[in-house]
């Protein structure tokens, strides 16, 4: 055959032997035993143009007793947080409805008796102030800013009757008196708003405590607020290792609590009074509304959800011991308020979508194995992208007619908080935290009402995981 | 492969155990024949002690996929495994140099070509002096006796171009045996 000699060849060099590499064995034998020694997983098949070194990720996974215990210690932590949202201190909301013999009804710039113009320029002498006395301390608290507020709520000729709203800090029962020099400008007590109109036509000397001095009930709402912690701030960690400078993950941050208040008459989420005119052809629904419900108190309760929050942390160790956090964040605010009574009633619900930045530096201040106690202090700025509300009118249980309107002015949201958090290791760069704190939200200027605004200082608990890279 | 009084399934099966001993048995029975088959694809020393060790690292993590179907297999296992690792090396080294080559060369009585007196060390370099393509073909064809349409499924190329390659690998080397044998018949020239 032609080709004797090629299968010669074949033969000769199928079998033939040449020595393998020297410490070719003891470099295969290192690989392959050494790796199963330390138990660890090669996730990787070395690729050919990389020899000695194997690129294969190794985790150990580490959950065992200890696990249980931080997250007993956790629950402890956030028990005890839940303890002090029901230790009450309460803010005193008050809902005053002032009624103003005008003379004549002339309304100034602001839509405002002008009769009350001169209660809200600040007074030559103090004979002229319209103060408010702490009956307890004696201290006087001027209401020019609250008349400043204040909303109409009624006027019939000659008199008007303003709601206006405000927190005085009052930790006992004490009617603080009403002091009025003019003698035209009287306080309500409150239940005199459910009373027919025309109650209160000619002379509200009549229907007020005539004299000088008015007493002045405290309205308890079913507001309270949570005694403000001093936390006690000391440094603290967030990683063992100096090697991993950056770290994100996604976190949620939650309120202690929901936030409602009340309002004696029909008023809208944001305290102003209906100015609606929904009607259609056939009816006025809130006409009808408020007849049916003129035998008895007619209430408006506002409950503002506790807030939905969603973040997504980055942040830096700045040293062993400090790190700075920032990243964005998503809240969702939703309220609901409901005027009238049981099957004659206006009801609103407002939501708000914020998306902001917020900024945290945090310090250690202890740490030991895979726990870590740190404190932190920080602020965030959120700005409402997108609002809307929407407000049925309900007469005889049936919705009359629906209004939904998106909200124009959105606002921006300061917030401060500080606390202090236990962050866990679970894997080797992968940690679990919860920190429990306290945060004041600034008022944000708006007229809109939102849990914030009822509730400006929170407990509130953040909790996520936390991924180190780099 | 029966070595040290134990059957080739029995080997396996302390290999697929990751038995440390078992293991330096199996490399020491079959590592001369892995590295002889890897040179002849490579030729590059450096490269084909990477190739050998991806290789006996693929063959420790795959080992419990291995079947035995009789004496051999595990053998023919294991240079298909060799085979494939020097393939993708030479994919990515030489990857240009591929189909280089297109000399003509003079047609031998082949009546006349012998290998009868070459040692096969220098078989061994007569083939690692083909061009890439060649050899690889070369290799494939002869020495592991596969055809030209496994060919050409191996190395995704046509089936014409996998027997025009060895066509011109089977010309080339018989120059080339025949250069050498003109050399060692005259030893004055050297």
């Amino acid at each position: 055959m032609k080709d004797n000699w090629l299968d010669d060849l074949g033969n000769r060099m199928k079998d033939h032997k040449m020595d393998p590499p020297e410490n070719l064995w003891e470099d295969i034998h290192k690989e392959i035993f050494k790796e199963e020694e330390g138990k660890i997983i090669n996730l990787n098949f070395p690729a050919l143009e990389e020899t000695k070194n194997k690129p294969g990720k190794t985790f150990s996974p580490a959950i065992g007793g200890k696990f249980w215990f931080v997250a007993a210690t956790v629950l402890v932590f956030l028990t005890c947080g839940a303890m002090f949202f029901y230790y009450n201190s309460d803010i005193d909301i008050f809902n005053n409805k002032f009624a103003i013999n005008t003379g004549n009804s002339k309304l100034n710039e602001a839509g405002k008796p002008s009769a009350l113009d001169d209660y809200l320029e600040k007074p030559a002498n103090n004979d002229e102030a319209v103060n408010i006395a702490d009956g307890e301390s004696g201290t006087s608290i001027s209401i020019s800013s609250i008349l400043r507020d204040a909303k109409t709520i009624f006027s019939e000729g000659e008199n008007v009757i303003l709601h206006a709203q405000h927190s005085v800090k009052n930790r006992s029962n004490n009617i603080l008196n009403f002091k009025n020099a003019k003698n035209n400008l009287f306080l309500l007590p409150n239940k005199d708003i459910s009373q027919k109109p025309n109650n209160i036509t000619t002379n509200p000397l009549m229907n007020a405590n005539a004299g000088a001095e008015d007493e002045l009930q405290p309205d308890r709402s079913n507001r309270s607020l949570e005694k403000n912690e001093e936390v006690a701030s000391s440094g603290n960690d967030n990683k063992n290792k100096a090697k991993d400078r950056f770290f994100f993950g996604p976190n949620s941050n939650q309120l202690a609590s929901n936030a409602s208040s009340q309002n004696i008459g029909y008023t809208t989420m944001n305290g102003l009074p209906f100015t609606s005119s929904a009607s259609s052809a056939a009816h006025n629904p809130m006409a009808e509304i408020m007849l049916s419900n003129t035998q008895e108190e007619v209430y408006t309760k506002i409950n503002h959800k506790a807030p939905l929050n969603y973040s997504l942390s980055i942040g830096y160790r700045l040293n062993d011991k400090t790190s700075i956090i920032s990243g964005v964040t998503y809240t969702k605010l939703s309220s609901e308020s409901r005027a009238g009574l049981r099957t004659n009633y206006v009801k609103t619900k407002q939501d708000l979508h914020y998306v902001g930045v917020p900024v945290q530096i945090t310090r250690q201040i202890w740490q030991k194995n895979n726990t870590t106690l740190y404190a932190n202090a920080g602020f965030s700025v959120q700005k409402a992208i997108a609002g809307n509300t929407r407000t049925d009118y309900i007469v005889n249980n049936n919705s009359e007619i629906r209004e939904d309107e998106k909200i124009k002015d959105l606002p921006v949201q300061l917030s401060f908080s500080t606390g202090i958090g236990v962050d866990y290791k679970i894997y080797k760069n992968v940690s679990v935290f919860a920190e429990p704190g306290v945060a004041y939200h600034v008022n944000d200027g708006s007229s809109l009402n939102t849990a914030y605004k009822e509730k400006p200082f929170n407990i509130t608990i953040n909790s996520g995981i936390r991924i180190s890279i780099r | 492969m029966k070595t040290n009084g134990i059957s080739e399934k029995q080997l396996i099966t302390a290999l697929s155990s990751k038995d440390q001993k078992a293991w330096k048995q199996f490399y020491g029975d079959l590592s001369p024949i892995l590295m002889s088959l890897a040179m002849r694809y490579v030729k590059d020393y450096d490269c084909t002690r990477d190739v050998l060790q991806n290789s006996f690292l693929k063959m420790f993590h795959n080992m419990e996929k291995f079947s035995y179907q009789g004496e051999g297999s595990l053998r023919a296992w294991a240079t298909r495994i060799v085979i494939n690792e020097a393939l993708a090396a030479i994919k990515k080294n030489e990857r240009e140099d591929f189909f280089a080559n297109v000399e003509e060369f003079p047609d031998f009585p082949e009546e006349e070509i012998s290998v009868s007196h070459l040692s096969e060390s220098d078989i061994m370099q007569l083939i690692q002096s083909l061009p890439t393509g060649y050899r690889t073909v070369f290799n494939l064809y002869v020495i592991e006796k596969k055809s030209h349409s496994e060919i050409a499924a191996i190395l995704d190329i046509e089936e014409n171009s996998s027997a025009s390659q060895f066509h011109r690998a089977k010309k080339m080397l018989a120059q080339k045996i025949n250069e050498v044998k003109l050399q060692k018949l005259e030893p004055y020239e050297r």
